[in-house]
């Protein structure tokens, strides 16, 4: 059965800002991709009313568009392939904008968080498949046998950065038994943003584990807490309680909050060890909390690494750092590695950790692995 | 003579008399120092009045220096309001109603003929009673001053009440002035309080609910206090209006342009565009790049052209001087590029606050080299809106650089206009980037027009060298010298082929003609006409023309001037007058407009300009059409020669 449904509702009137930006880009593009299909699939209008409707209301009176239509350059058809894509594109456009679903999902009793999660964003992964698909048509590379399974979708795993920072966030009702967090961790890139919207007692800090320093984190009860996090520009995930219990915690993990987590971490209610501990997974429960307590007591240590600021080599893959230890922002995420001496070698490692290898460490013969 | 008033707390007069009087047009002006915020109270009560339907226009008074010493006639910082039973068009001449929060700063507008005879003013009195007997004592001088001048003095005791709401007056003091204007001139007190919670926003609650209280303390006073009371007929509009400035529409058009990029460096008045832009760009997938300088930003914006995005620069008069060098790139190697220029008092450091109309030669002519583009000038706060379409337009079909002109008047003008309606049009379809077809060349001119399809970087077929260096069709420097000429012909064809498809301006007035044609462009447009349906009033046989278009010019200019027995422009620019030493006919300067338009149509164009760091008055405008009627001159030529 799923979660008390305003509830939800309220999770995604927080989150207005980032569905606003992913409904608002999608529509653009939609509508950029029926203009262009209509210059080029002889799909035109009188010529004068297309350029005095492109020209504004300024140039009326001041500007005839019969004789300014005559300067513009002729468009030529599309080919046809690329018309066959941009059929079949404009519904995947109006599909997505309009569904709810794109921002809704549910776990079915019994069902896999990570897998409705994974589904809900293959779904989107619909609209970069066929935005890659335009553009493919747009200039001319469009080769149906290599490119056909981009109309299917992308999934997540093969987003680019541009597309991880336009995800539409996502609510998930889900029921505590189900409340298995730890394979989320996967998703929480560029903007992706998943609210998990939860019935009835829960483990105390199952979002602890997904503590990381590029990731803005939040257990509440209160929608409102939400807001800050549909702001940041870091991706994020929410637990939201339908009620506030003893036994739950309540925290903030919030990544420009300072340089340690015991600075980024607010902990708003913390539950006394002996309250958990008793159901079936009681030794999770207790790591989980103790971990975030662990999280929350790191003495605040001056950041070191010349000045590359807050953030620097943040982002998933870079781990956690261990309590009371200063962490070196060249040292690409890799707390355990001695962050390079040589000036030259950690803005070197610095760049590193802003690309793709980022999460990568250099083996002994100078190739990559992870 | 200053009126007396009871001092707070006392019981009013119980016959007091409240005055109503019902005018069409009134000017209401709100004065401080720095800081005090005087130009706040005023947004907030022109924006409540355009929203109750009158006709408004908002002129900012702001002195040069950021902060200029406190109580000095030079650094007075304020906003006029005029206020109309229909559209309003311009600042219009004097003051009819000001609030100061200081004698200095009310003694600057007083002695720059701000302030119309008898107007009332409300007047701080704190510093009557200040405990610096120098205060005092120019206090007492300044009152004397402004009585001698006739003004309806009413010494208000702001400070000693703001102190009941607020610590520290001067953070505050604007919105209890806004209390005594709503009183006066009857603003729904609930929308007031719309529009400070808009305008406050941002900040804490807690600020909000403190200038609540303040309005409405103001409110009080003056309902206990005044005798005065105005009413401004308003309009029925069922029509949605919008209420901003010129900067912000600019920004607002930009957007509804489909412009992605705006790349700019602060600088006075143009820097509120990138503002209002930051506020809101990136929710349209926009980007505002503030770059390290002028120069720049004029080349992010013209690489984010070039890589087929849509972008603009925004700049004022000494920014557009050092992005000269970018625009001839931008020119040459034909990639569109819009520029905003919003003028302001110059050369040099200038006028930073100030309008002007200076920079019209500068636009049309200082690139070097042969270096044609389009100029055009928006002349209302909504056409500052929708021109930024048209000139994203014209610069993507022309491949050239477009230049807007607006102006410091414009730019922090504020009045109502109707809500557009917007088409998607108006975006634009994305740049073409399918594969380029065989052989055809990066600058295939068309040679009747000079057009040339524009190619982007990544696009199959279409590989170049782009080049500021003299080049031909395939982009490759021009080292035979008739390419040289063949291709300016080419580049200069697009402005010949873009002024043919230019429409004639209709003439306000006789366009069969008269005796005399005043022709102004950008910001003066509403004065002007104000100026000449007065004179037409006075039964003088005068027309205007406004040109918005000034490269190219419209067609039939020559044709209009001919109707008229004289043609004169009027602009915010330096001229010599007649009849100065050393000045002769020959060697006199001119308005800028006056000069473009004697060499375009070899018609003897005269000027009236003024450059008093002020938008221009009605009523100025009207003795200078009287001075320069030709039977006037023909007068004044003969008292001349009988003097002789």
């Amino acid at each position: 059965m799923p979660s008390d449904t305003s509830l939800a509702d309220r999770a995604l009137d927080a989150l207005g800002p980032r569905v606003q930006a992913f409904r608002s880009a999608v529509t653009t593009a939609g509508e950029e991709i029926r203009a262009w299909a209509s210059r080029h699939q002889g799909v035109r209008q009188s010529h004068t009313d297309v350029t005095a409707a492109e020209l504004g209301p300024f140039a009326a009176g001041r500007i005839d568009p019969g004789r300014f239509a005559t300067l513009l350059v002729p468009v030529e058809d599309a080919p046809a392939a690329a018309a066959a894509v941009l059929e079949r594109a404009g519904p995947v456009f109006d599909d997505i904008t309009t569904s709810p679903e794109v921002h809704r999902a549910s776990v079915p009793p019994g069902g896999d968080l990570r897998n409705v999660v994974k589904e809900a964003l293959d779904t989107v992964g619909r609209i970069f498949g066929v935005s890659r698909a335009v553009e493919l048509a747009r200039t001319g590379r469009w080769d149906p046998d290599r490119d056909a399974e981009l109309l299917a979708g992308v999934p997540f795993r093969r987003w680019n950065r541009a597309e991880r920072r336009l995800a539409p966030p996502l609510v998930v009702d889900v029921q505590p038994e189900d409340l298995l967090t730890a394979g989320l961790g996967e998703f929480l890139d560029g903007l992706v943003t998943i609210v998990l919207v939860v019935e009835g007692p829960t483990p105390p800090a199952p979002l602890a584990r997904l503590v990381t320093p590029g990731t803005w984190v939040v257990q509440t009860a209160d929608p409102a807490d939400l807001d800050a996090m549909a702001r940041s520009p870091h991706p994020g995930v929410a637990l939201l309680f339908d009620a506030e219990r003893p036994q739950q915690a309540r925290f903030v993990h919030d990544p420009d909050a300072g340089a340690t987590s015991g600075a980024r971490l607010t902990i708003q209610h913390l539950p006394d060890h002996p309250t958990v501990g008793r159901g079936r997974r009681a030794p999770f429960w207790v790591e989980e909390l103790d971990h975030l307590e662990a999280l929350a007591a790191t003495s605040a240590v001056a950041a070191v690494g010349g000045g590359l600021g807050p953030g620097a080599g943040s982002g998933p893959g870079n781990g956690s750092r261990r309590t009371g230890e200063p962490r070196d922002a060249s040292s690409g995420g890799d707390d355990t590695t001695a962050p390079p001496k040589d000036p030259a070698d950690r803005l070197a490692a610095w760049l590193l950790a802003q690309t793709e290898l980022g999460g990568l460490t250099p083996d002994r013969d100078g190739g990559a692995a992870t | 003579m200053a009126m007396k008033l009871p001092t707070v707390g006392e019981t009013p007069a119980a016959d007091r008399e409240v005055r109503v009087r019902t005018v069409s047009d009134l000017s209401v002006e709100v004065v401080s120092d720095s800081g005090e915020g005087a130009q706040k109270c005023g947004q907030i009560f022109g924006a409540v009045s355009a929203k109750m339907g009158n006709g408004v226009w908002t002129v900012e008074i702001i002195p040069a220096e950021v902060e200029p010493p406190p109580r000095s006639p030079a650094g007075a910082s304020g906003i006029r309001i005029r206020l109309g039973d229909t559209e309003v068009t311009n600042w219009g001449d004097e003051t009819d109603v000001a609030v100061a929060f200081n004698e200095q700063v009310l003694l600057g507008r007083h002695r720059l003929g701000g302030l119309r005879e008898g107007a009332t003013v409300l007047l701080e009195s704190m510093w009557k009673t200040h405990p610096d007997p120098d205060i005092q004592t120019q206090y007492r001088a300044g009152l004397e001053e402004l009585q001698e001048a006739g003004y309806r003095i009413v010494e208000v005791p702001m400070e000693e009440q703001c102190l009941t709401v607020v610590d520290n007056p001067r953070r505050g003091k604007n919105m209890f002035a806004l209390g005594m204007l709503s009183w006066m001139f009857e603003r729904d007190l609930d929308r007031v309080r719309e529009q400070i919670a808009q305008a406050f926003r941002k900040k804490a609650a807690a600020v909000t609910e403190r200038n609540h209280r303040l309005l409405e303390l103001g409110y009080a006073w003056a309902a206990d206090h005044l005798g005065e009371r105005w009413v401004v007929p308003t309009m029925d509009e069922d029509r949605p209006h919008l209420v901003m400035n010129g900067n912000e529409a600019v920004a607002l058009g930009a957007v509804a342009a489909g412009l992605e990029l705006a790349a700019m460096y602060p600088i006075t008045p143009a820097t509120s565009v990138s503002h209002m832009l930051g506020d809101v760009f990136h929710r349209f997938g926009g980007v505002v790049h503030q770059a390290e300088d002028e120069i720049a930003a004029a080349g992010v914006a013209i690489g984010a052209s070039y890589a087929g995005k849509c972008s603009f620069t925004i700049t004022s008069g000494p920014g557009m001087a050092l992005k000269t060098e970018f625009l001839g790139l931008a020119i040459m190697a034909e990639i569109p590029l819009v520029v905003v220029d919003v003028q302001r008092g110059g050369p040099s450091t200038g006028l930073p606050t100030k309008v002007e109309q200076s920079d019209l030669l500068a636009a049309l002519f200082g690139q070097p080299g042969d270096a044609p583009h389009v100029v055009v000038a928006p002349a209302t706060i909504e056409e500052c809106f929708h021109v930024m379409t048209t000139a994203r337009r014209v610069a993507e079909a022309l491949r050239t650089v477009v230049i807007v002109l607006s102006d410091a008047n414009l730019a922090t003008g504020v009045a109502p206009f109707p809500r557009p309606e917007l088409l998607p049009a108006w975006q634009g379809g994305p740049p073409e980037i399918l594969p380029v077809p065989d052989g055809m060349a990066p600058y295939q001119w068309d040679p009747r027009t000079g057009v040339s399809r524009r190619f982007l970087p990544g696009q199959a077929g279409g590989e170049h060298t782009v080049t500021g260096l003299a080049h031909d069709e395939r982009s490759k420097v021009a080292y035979d010298s008739s390419i040289n000429e063949r291709a300016s012909a080419m580049r200069s064809r697009k402005l010949a082929a873009f002024a043919s498809t230019l429409l004639a301006p209709d003439v306000n007035g006789d366009a069969e003609g008269g005796d005399l044609l005043v022709v102004g462009w950008g910001s003066t447009k509403g004065a002007i006409e104000e100026a000449v349906s007065r004179a037409r009033a006075e039964g003088l046989s005068v027309s205007s023309l406004h040109i918005t278009f000034l490269s190219p010019l419209p067609p039939g200019l020559a044709q209009i001037f001919s109707r008229f027995r004289k043609v004169m422009t009027v602009e915010i620019n330096y001229s010599d007058r007649k009849g100065d030493p050393f000045v002769t006919e020959t060697n006199r300067r001119r308005g800028q407009l006056s000069w473009l338009l004697r060499g375009a149509t070899l018609v003897d164009v005269d000027c009236w300009t003024r450059v008093m760091g002020e938008p221009l008055r009605p009523a100025r405008i009207v003795e200078a059409l009287r001075d320069h009627m030709p039977v006037a001159e023909l007068a004044a030529a003969g008292a001349e020669v009988a003097e002789l």
